[in-house]
């Protein structure tokens, strides 16, 4: 969890004691040593985070491998229950991403998860990878 | 990014102390006394009273009302911080006592957010690494008092509505944390720090994830010296089958990430600082071996010239010197 302290003191370039490694144009990454030089204003980091978005959606377009959601990536074979993308949960009926050990909705435990081999979404209860045969963790 | 005037800065400060000072947030140290409402604004007639802070200020503030209270099979220990969605804390399962941190997440029933949700915990149910978290669980339901504490905000049918993302705890206090405290790090612990930082992130790649925002505030470190990567809420995935020099350009903000941790580390010592070249660039300013200088140049300039995470780990050994 990224914790946001709020402490002054960065502000001030007590990370390293220079001011000027908090400063935006100077250092390296033609000035994004400076966007890293202090966390604490809310401004500052919106609009990093709105820098970032703005990357991975450029970083999307134009590296096409690159991808938000594990089901978008593509895989080396990918079984049934994954290319479907959901699946139900058992307590609640609640459409539930394919891969995922718990019930988004209600937390109930349905025992998914990803292989440790080839990243393909494991059917809940399956001792192998429909996949590519790696034995589940 | 426009460069900000030090009047500017200074002004910032003065808002930060101010919002320090009330309580409204914690860094991960305990925080006993209870928040300030009284903002004095008319003791800065110049600062601008920001509606998000005032929002997050509320908030965090009832948050740490139900500290103490349950939230499913989970106990409410202590407020860790804000994160992007809402609060941490950090709890136990009242059925072991095993340590967890809850992270409460705002506005659940948003479909962005639960989108954001499992992003996050697809990447922990992808890894599997002593240095990261494990998912253990969601929680969606009410606060519920304990034993005689009485809080007013659990009778609240709307205010006790709770979903949080259960992982498991990792130990220690972040770099952010302890550069803050003012805690000086040796090239010793720069070189294990960062050895093990880019072995947990190879660890993330070699499954098709990328953290996506490595900097000191996420990255723990123990008194032992362990160091756990946390907060994967803006991860990204790609496919792992890609050759190993195409996954490290995929990983480009991820070395990024790790590098500017280092520099981080290596600025908290005023020594390694330069007082003649004060004000340069960090490679001019900071006092390191030109091997160390060459490395760190060529993570951030020259990413061509590794051909893997296992050739960004040998060469990173090899400039600081770290012997395992």
């Amino acid at each position: 969890m990224g914790l946001f302290s709020m402490s002054g003191k960065k502000k001030k370039g007590y990370y390293g004691g220079s001011s000027s490694y908090g400063k935006p144009g100077l250092g390296g990454l033609g000035g994004m040593m400076g966007m890293f030089g202090s966390f604490s204003s809310s401004s500052r980091k919106r609009q990093m985070y709105q820098q970032q978005m703005a990357q991975q959606q450029a970083a999307i377009h134009q590296n096409p491998v690159v991808q938000q959601t594990p089901q978008a990536a593509p895989a080396a074979a990918v079984s049934a229950q994954a290319s479907s993308g959901s699946i139900a949960c058992p307590a609640c009926g609640a459409s539930v991403p394919a891969g995922s050990k718990f019930c988004l909705e209600c937390g109930n435990k349905i025992g998914g998860g990803f292989c440790a081999g080839c990243g393909a979404a494991l059917p809940p209860g399956a001792k192998f990878c429909p996949a590519c045969g790696t034995p589940r963790a | 990014m426009p460069f900000r005037s030090k009047r500017e800065i200074s002004i910032d400060d003065e808002r930060e102390n101010a919002f320090r000072e009330s309580g409204a947030f914690s860094d991960g140290r305990s925080d006993a006394h209870a928040p300030d409402l009284s903002l004095r604004t008319a003791d800065f007639p110049r600062l601008r009273f920001s509606s998000s802070r005032a929002a997050r200020f509320l908030t965090a503030f009832f948050d740490r009302c139900i500290v103490g209270c349950d939230a499913g099979e989970y106990r409410l220990e202590s407020v860790l911080g804000q994160g992007r969605y809402g609060t941490s804390f950090s709890g136990i399962r009242r059925a072991d006592g095993m340590e967890v941190v809850i992270k409460k997440i705002d506005r659940a029933e948003s479909t962005s957010v639960r989108e954001a949700v499992w992003t996050e915990c697809a990447a922990l149910s992808l890894l599997d690494h002593r240095g990261i978290a494990r998912w253990l669980g969601i929680v969606n339901g009410r606060v519920t008092t304990c034993g005689s504490r009485v809080c007013v905000r659990a009778l609240l049918p709307r205010h006790a509505a709770f979903y949080g993302i259960v992982q498991s705890r990792c130990p220690g206090k972040s770099l952010h944390l302890l550069l803050c405290e003012g805690h000086v790090f040796s090239m010793d612990e720069i070189a294990s720090i960062g050895a093990s930082l880019i072995e947990t992130v190879a660890h993330c790649v070699s499954r098709g994830v990328l953290h996506g925002d490595i900097r000191p505030a996420n990255v723990l470190v123990d008194e032992q010296g362990r160091v756990s990567l946390v907060d994967f809420g803006l991860a990204r995935f790609f496919d792992r089958s890609l050759a190993e020099s195409a996954v490290f350009t995929c990983a480009a903000d991820d070395v990024d990430g790790i590098v500017e941790t280092l520099l981080f580390l290596l600025y908290s010592d005023r020594a390694r600082i330069r007082a003649d070249r004060s004000g340069r660039p960090w490679f001019e300013e900071l006092a390191i071996s030109e091997r160390q200088r060459s490395f760190l140049h060529d993570a951030f300039f020259r990413k061509e010239s590794f051909d893997s995470f296992e050739e960004f780990g040998s060469r990173f050994a090899a400039a600081f010197s770290f012997r395992s």
